[in-house]
């Protein structure tokens, strides 16, 4: 029996055969294995900063590639390389986690609206809208500016609670069809309880989509991270991650591109890897399920 | 294919470089003695807000009331080694206090100190667009002085200026909104203007000097209204107002009515507003203007570390003070060890090379510039051994963890805020770093008991020690929110001495009574005195005799332009 | 369900969206922790002065009152004063807002005139090299933050090769507005190609279009007047979506170009808590949002009968 959103064998003989996912997937894997083992190589402490010549002038101003900094030094001296490193964790984790706030809360919503509709569903849809209506960016400098402290911690939140309504809409549109399922209508008529139908038919073909908006949610987070770092509201020093080396090399740009250029390039890859890997998954669950 | 567009993009990231390495291509005639002429243009990332006296503020709009606005007396230009002095301008003297005895309005008695001011001869205002029925040159009178003094304690007006003057007798009758004259500030003869104090106040003198103390007519004020004054202005000082355009640029002419006509030698100033600073940088390049300065990083650093521009780079303190204060109720700050501590294991140095040239360590809270200024004031080295053996003593050996408040977002003060966090490290104090955005930091930093360690700057009211003593460590300055004093300090036996000099007399005495607190309070470490800001400016090499005011910054009172300027 | 009864349901459902901005917005910006009256009476300001602002600025009242104050206020389209400026906010946005608009539209057509064509051609070549190489390109506009792309824009086209100032100029208006414009324009780009050449494949697969081609139609025409019409309508909406979130803050591209529109201002408010001009433009950009959703909706409604069923 054919049923969308379970990864079964042929789901992964799809994937298998679709060369750009395998592409994002490869990436993806490069990137986590940077992520766990990088820092392991990096060849200073990213948060070390260096004063003599090779690192900085007498003017302050960062030196290029050299034996001591394979890639150079940034605007407080320290080592490129070994930021770059250590930021892939950092940016990972923020992605991964903000991911899973919004995935947690955008689930539950979801999950709820769809499979109890009318009035439920009307008021959460409702809220969805109203969140939503705020612009976001917005929204999110606004709070990230409000914040007394400042944390790692605080980034996912932030992020978190203000991103997850794509995955609540998706889902609930998700749990709309399915509960439309002639299966589902079935175990209705014979009595089984809400709880049972939610347990064994909907969440197992909820998890598909759930997984591709993961993936395509751990891109956008990464994004919005850098974003927020880029504004100097992100991951608060000395934190090293790719947002954050974007934003301390602004300044100067035109003297050293090479410290937008790296952090620049390491987002745009890993962030193609993971879109790649997610349209790839969703190819892959469900072929007919065209959204462009 | 990407190979050879990678190699075209450094070869274009190269080729931009090497422009200003060959130095400025245009170069002055060769006069070797002032020469009427030109005009001098320069750009301000931003706008005017008003060119009323007693409203004006925020730095552009103090530039151009600068063009346009003697005073009684004024501050001579000079560079940062020597201190300011005070010059007299629309007054022929810089008086000294004398002692009096005079009736209030009431019929009392009253012990005053008198400073009496003798005004020029012959002194005029300059109006291009009289109202009618006023001419375009009219004298300047005493009374104007008053008027100007009385707007500012004026209620109604909301000028900042309004505590400035309250020392002034009848003053703080008038800010109370009781009576509408100040009884001390009076005429007293038709070129004579006479103040009254309660008690003397040195810094008076510095006040007077400031542009809300410019004298205005009262015709003008009620014509105009408080909001046309801009568009109105009437000129006392070197040059006029020309044109206008709001947001643009405002354009200024030498004024031929001027009292001190024949040492200015511009024919005009072109300033350009809102202009970014990237792109202000752009068009010095281009020879558009004849200064720059607030260059970005970059363009600093391209300019800076280029040995043929040197000789056009002014580089001179502003009269402030950058660091950190501690806030000496929170432990473990209320330990005078744990402050040396902290002072011992911050590397100025380091904060300096951070700085792209633009600061300048200090040891305490005056900079050079500033009168009292004490070159063998005794501050804390780098001894991060001395500072262990502190703390240790202290009862913190094992170190401590505590927040550090910076301001944010701000990439210059997040690199020295990395800077002292692994100074700090290194002696066992973990610091945890908190970015707040600056409103929201200043009122934390400014409250009792909120943040422990944090950023702390001043910048001068007026180039006068008291300014930065007295409000930064005299303990009636504390509060529990809004504290000037933000660091909580009292000391007993510095207020004795701030307190005695702000009623002395004898300037060389005062100033001494200054330093002697200044060492106590850089001995008590209330806080981290890190560094005064350096200017960098860049000038074309046919402008001449420029140097920065301390005060005005960008003055060009006596700036010539060595013209025809020509390729070299 | 007729169409005025559907009309009415999302308009209702637009107000109270609006209210709800209005009102987390009112207590996001007036729960922030500083003390205004600082910033705007200058450093040493006399205790009359003071309380005169508080009183002015409504501040020495409790919080519903200062709500309520807000909307009446609001009823009159008094958006209150700019603490830094010192000007009515509405002043401020109604400056500023023609500014963004221009960058949005430059943006929305660059978008249109680009990605559509680009959509268009992948799918016509598919699976061959214009496909592969206007795909990956799609992918990497849209994995590229916009400030990157903006960064490397202005460093070729800006700084190297000076082609367009750098940053807004007076006098030079149009050419500040093309490197914005392309920036903001390159996610949108990458989107509509994408979206594009998705639909364009699918209809062009469709039963209808192989008998017009089997009747004799030529390949162009039938492309032109049936896959084409059917691959537009969800970009139509796409654009309407679009314009709304931009317009409701192309914050990041202006903060970089320095453009002077309503996202460098909501920017900067931010970050000098300047409460009511945060206050002003959150309540602006939402309320372009708002709008433009519900005319997406009930144009799509109009179009497509289906959906007033929902």
């Amino acid at each position: 029996m054919y049923t969308p959103g379970v990864f079964d064998r042929r789901a992964l003989q799809r994937f298998k055969r679709n060369k750009p996912a395998l592409v994002g997937a490869v990436i993806v894997g490069v990137v986590l294995m940077v992520a766990l083992f990088g820092p392991l190589v990096a060849p200073h402490d990213p948060n070390e900063m260096h004063f003599g010549p090779s690192a900085l002038s007498a003017l302050g101003k960062p030196q290029g590639p050299s034996a001591d900094f394979p890639l150079g030094t940034d605007a407080a001296g320290r080592c490129v390389l070994s930021r770059l490193l250590y930021g892939a964790r950092v940016s990972l984790a923020v992605g991964v986690f903000a991911t899973a706030m919004a995935v947690g809360i955008g689930l539950l919503i979801g999950l709820v609206a769809g499979y109890f509709r009318k009035r439920t569903d009307s008021l959460l849809m409702g809220f969805t809208d109203m969140v939503l209506a705020f612009p976001f960016l917005l929204l999110v400098i606004t709070v990230a500016s409000m914040r007394e402290s400042s944390g790692l911690v605080d980034v996912f939140i932030v992020l978190g609670i203000t991103g997850w309504t794509t995955m609540a809409r998706v889902i609930r549109g998700k749990v709309l069809s399915i509960r439309e399922m002639e299966y589902v209508q079935a175990a209705r008529a014979v009595g089984a309880g809400d709880a049972r139908i939610l347990g064994r038919h909907v969440l197992p073909n909820v998890i598909g989509p759930t997984i591709v908006l993961g993936s395509i949610g751990i891109a956008n987070f990464i994004l919005s991270e850098a974003v927020l770092s880029y504004l100097g509201l992100g991951v608060p020093p000395p934190h090293a991650s790719w947002g954050a080396m974007l934003y301390e090399g602004q300044s100067l740009y035109t003297l050293a591109p090479r410290l937008i250029l790296i952090p620049g390039l390491a987002i745009v890859i890993t962030v193609s890897g993971f879109n790649l890997l997610g349209e790839g998954l969703r190819d892959a669950f469900d072929p007919k399920d065209k959204r462009g | 294919m990407a190979r050879r567009a990678l190699a075209l993009l450094l070869v274009l990231a190269g080729c931009r470089g090497k422009e200003l390495a060959k130095g400025p291509a245009w170069v002055g005639a060769g006069a070797q003695t002032p020469t009427r002429g030109g005009t001098l243009h320069f750009s301000v990332v931003d706008g005017i807000k008003s060119l009323d006296p007693a409203i004006a503020y925020d730095e552009f709009s103090i530039y151009a009331l600068h063009y346009v606005g003697d005073t009684l007396i004024g501050y001579g230009a000079t560079m940062s080694a020597d201190p300011v002095q005070l010059i007299p301008q629309l007054a022929t003297n810089v008086p000294t206090p004398e002692r009096r005895e005079v009736t209030d309005p009431e019929g009392k008695p009253a012990p005053v100190y008198a400073y009496v001011f003798h005004l020029r001869d012959g002194i005029t205002y300059y109006d291009p667009s009289p109202p009618p029925g006023l001419e375009k040159v009219r004298p300047i009178e005493p009374a104007h002085f008053k008027y100007a003094i009385e707007r500012c304690l004026d209620p109604d007006t909301s000028s900042p200026a309004q505590g400035f003057f309250e020392a002034i007798a009848g003053a703080p009758e008038m800010i109370a909104g009781k009576t509408k004259q100040a009884w001390g500030l009076q005429v007293t003869g038709p070129r004579e203007l006479t103040i009254l104090l309660y008690k003397p106040d040195p810094t008076l003198l510095y006040k007077l000097a400031m542009k809300f103390a410019m004298p205005i007519e009262p015709a003008v004020v009620e014509k105009y209204g408080l909001d046309g004054l801009t568009a109105h202005a009437v000129s006392s000082g070197p040059f006029y107002v020309k044109s206008y355009d709001r947001d643009v640029r405002i354009t200024f002419a030498r004024n031929p009515a001027y009292w001190d006509k024949d040492t200015v030698y511009l024919d005009g100033i072109d300033m350009q507003l809102m202009v970014e600073r990237q792109v202000g940088f752009m068009k010095f390049r281009a020879r558009e203007t004849e200064v720059i300065d607030r260059m970005t990083v970059q363009d600093l650093l391209a300019i800076g570390e280029e040995p043929a521009w040197q000789p056009y780079l002014i580089k001179d303190q502003t009269i402030d003070v950058y660091g950190e204060r501690f806030d000496v109720t929170m432990k473990p700050f209320d330990d005078k060890r744990v402050r040396q501590a902290f002072n011992y294991a911050i590397n100025r140095d380091h904060l300096a090379q951070l700085g792209y040239g633009t600061m300048l360590p200090a040891k305490g809270p005056l900079p050079p510039g500033m009168p009292g200024y004490n070159p063998n004031l005794r501050g804390y080295a780098y001894d991060p051994d001395k500072a262990k053996a502190l703390l240790t003593e202290a009862g913190y050996g094992d170190g401590f963890a505590m927040d550090y408040y910076i301001t944010g977002p701000d990439e210059k003060v997040e690199k020295i805020a990395l800077s002292v966090q692994a100074d700090m490290a290194r002696v066992g104090v973990r610091l945890k770093i908190k970015r707040l955005t600056f409103p929201v930091h200043l009122a934390a930093r400014m409250a009792q008991g909120k943040v422990p360690f944090g950023l702390d700057s001043w910048v001068q009211d007026f180039p006068d020690p008291s300014n930065f003593l007295e409000f930064l460590f005299h303990s009636k300055y504390r509060a529990p929110v809004n504290s000037v004093n933000s660091s909580q300090y009292s000391n007993p036996e510095v207020d004795k001495l701030l307190d005695e000099a702000a009623i002395e007399l004898d300037p060389d005495q005062r100033l001494a009574k200054y330093q002697l607190a200044e060492q106590m309070i850089v001995d008590d470490a209330p806080w981290v005195f890190e560094y005064h800001s350096v200017r960098v400016e860049a000038r074309q090499p046919w402008v001449m005799d420029y140097k920065m005011h301390p005060v005005w910054i960008r003055d060009f009172r006596n700036v010539w332009l060595d013209l025809p300027a020509r390729p070299r | 369900m007729k169409l005025l009864q559907f009309f009415a349901r999302r308009l209702g459902r637009a107000l109270i969206t609006l209210w709800f901005v209005i009102t987390v917005a009112f207590l996001l910006a007036y729960a922030l922790p500083a003390d205004p009256t600082k910033v705007l009476l200058g450093p040493h300001p006399s205790p009359q002065q003071i309380a005169k602002l508080r009183h002015q600025l409504c501040l020495d009242r409790p919080l519903t009152v200062q709500y309520g104050c807000f909307v009446g206020r609001l009823a009159k389209l008094d958006l209150g004063k700019s603490f830094n400026a010192k000007e009515p906010v509405s002043t401020i946005i109604a400056r500023r807002v023609g500014k963004t608009a221009m960058l949005a539209l430059a943006a929305v057509f660059l978008m249109v005139l680009i990605g559509v064509p680009l959509g268009v051609w992948a799918a016509l070549r598919r699976n061959r090299l214009p496909d592969a190489a206007i795909t990956t390109g799609g992918l990497i506009g849209m994995s590229t933050p916009t400030f990157f792309g903006g960064l490397l824009l202005l460093y070729i086209f800006g700084f190297q090769l000076e082609w367009f100032p750098i940053g807004y100029q007076k006098g030079r208006e149009l050419a500040s507005l093309v490197l914005p414009a392309f920036t903001m324009a390159i996610t949108g780009i990458a989107a509509y190609s994408r979206m594009v050449r998705g639909e364009m494949i699918e209809v062009m697969q469709e039963d209808y279009i192989r008998t017009a081609q089997a009747k004799g139609l030529s390949r162009s025409s039938v492309i032109l007047k049936h896959a084409l019409r059917n691959a537009l309508t969800p970009v139509v909406t796409m654009i309407g979506l679009d314009l709304g979130v931009l317009l409701g803050g192309a914050i990041i591209t202006e903060y970089l170009f320095q453009w002077p529109g309503l996202g460098r201002e909501a920017v900067k408010s931010i970050i000098t808590l300047d409460r009511p001009l945060i206050l002003g433009t959150v309540l602006v950009a939402s309320a372009f949002i708002v709008i433009m959703n519900l005319l997406v909706d009930v144009m799509y409604a109009l179009l497509d009968p289906r959906v007033r069923l929902e």
